[in-house]
């Protein structure tokens, strides 16, 4: 996948992480796959439609989830993954895929995101793309990051 | 929600099961309006789509159905619920259900939804929670087993 179709939803995750206080953030690596298999426990996933179509999924362990949603909270403890914080995690992936639209228009692409759901389950096999996917690991203070992005251009 | 949201959907995944597997839907119930978090049954596939309106639609299938639904799709018994090919059948069933009643929304009410491609997972103790959309379940029956749909758009109503 070309990267200039990637890059709009990693640089979007950095900049809404930068606004909630985390700046130490690395790019580990950049998988290309032939399809693409989640197997973290905690996902928020988006689909895009427009002038791209396809999804984007946000991964997590249950523990950087929990620390994820504590520091969008303003350093209250997070305990469990209720009902409001994984509200608060779906509405993370929104502000995530939100974001990348503007980045997109740069490139004249318009992207329309739809709806943010989270899906959390110990086990679980989650395909998200049965042809070219890339998965982008995020190093940050809290825990891995992926950022799973499947698209048809 | 609103009821012309629900039944295209309902329509579509009763004569898509019935012509892709030959699975009849023998009874549904009214749609319960969810509160918080769906639980899935096993298998699940879930389609998003944005237009005038947003939404998501979801399949969900007990294993023993699940199971049947590939055996009828492929002529093959499946046994393993996390095989690629077993989830791309239940893939490839719910863009047909949800790409089959979305036509009929966007001929009929001008709605212009573009879905996003299907995911699909499985395994046990799995939820779903949405941010922000209303959503409703039906539960449908078959001679294998139950399968729950569910359908949410963004303010229930266009």
């Amino acid at each position: 996948m070309d990267m200039k179709l990637v890059n709009p939803f990693i640089v979007a995750v950095k900049s809404v992480l930068e606004q909630f206080g985390l700046s130490d953030i690395k790019q580990q690596v950049v998988q290309q796959k032939e399809e693409l298999i989640i197997k973290k426990e905690v996902t928020a996933y988006i689909g895009v439609v427009g002038d791209l179509q396809g999804n984007v999924a946000y991964s997590y362990s249950v523990e950087t989830a929990k620390q994820l949603a504590s520091t969008m909270m303003m350093g209250m403890p997070v305990e469990v993954l209720d009902e409001m914080i994984k509200s608060a995690l779906a509405e993370l992936a929104n502000m995530f895929a939100g974001n990348s639209s503007p980045l997109f228009e740069m490139q004249n692409l318009t992207i329309d995101v739809t709806p943010p759901s989270l899906v959390v389950g110990d086990d679980i096999f989650f395909i998200l793309s049965f042809h070219d996917a890339v998965t982008v690991v995020l190093e940050t203070s809290l825990g891995e990051i992926e950022v799973n992005i499947e698209l048809e251009v | 929600m609103d009821s012309r949201l629900i039944a295209p959907y309902i329509n579509s995944t009763i004569n898509m099961l019935k012509d892709m597997t030959g699975i009849e839907i023998t009874s549904t119930s009214e749609p319960q309006n969810d509160s918080g978090e769906f639980v899935s049954q096993g298998v699940s596939s879930a389609i998003a789509f944005s237009g005038k309106i947003k939404g998501k639609f979801l399949i969900d299938l007990s294993p023993q159905l699940a199971k049947a639904v590939i055996c009828q799709m492929t002529g093959e018994t499946m046994e393993d619920l996390k095989d690629r090919l077993f989830l791309s059948g239940i893939s490839e069933l719910n863009n047909t259900i949800a790409g089959d009643a979305n036509t009929f929304l966007n001929n009929t009410y001008a709605l212009s939804l573009r879905l996003a491609p299907p995911i699909v997972f499985s395994g046990s103790g799995i939820t779903v929670s949405s941010s922000n959309i209303e959503t409703v379940t039906v539960l449908c029956n078959t001679e294998y087993g139950e399968m729950k749909v569910n359908i949410g758009f963004q303010g229930g109503a266009f």
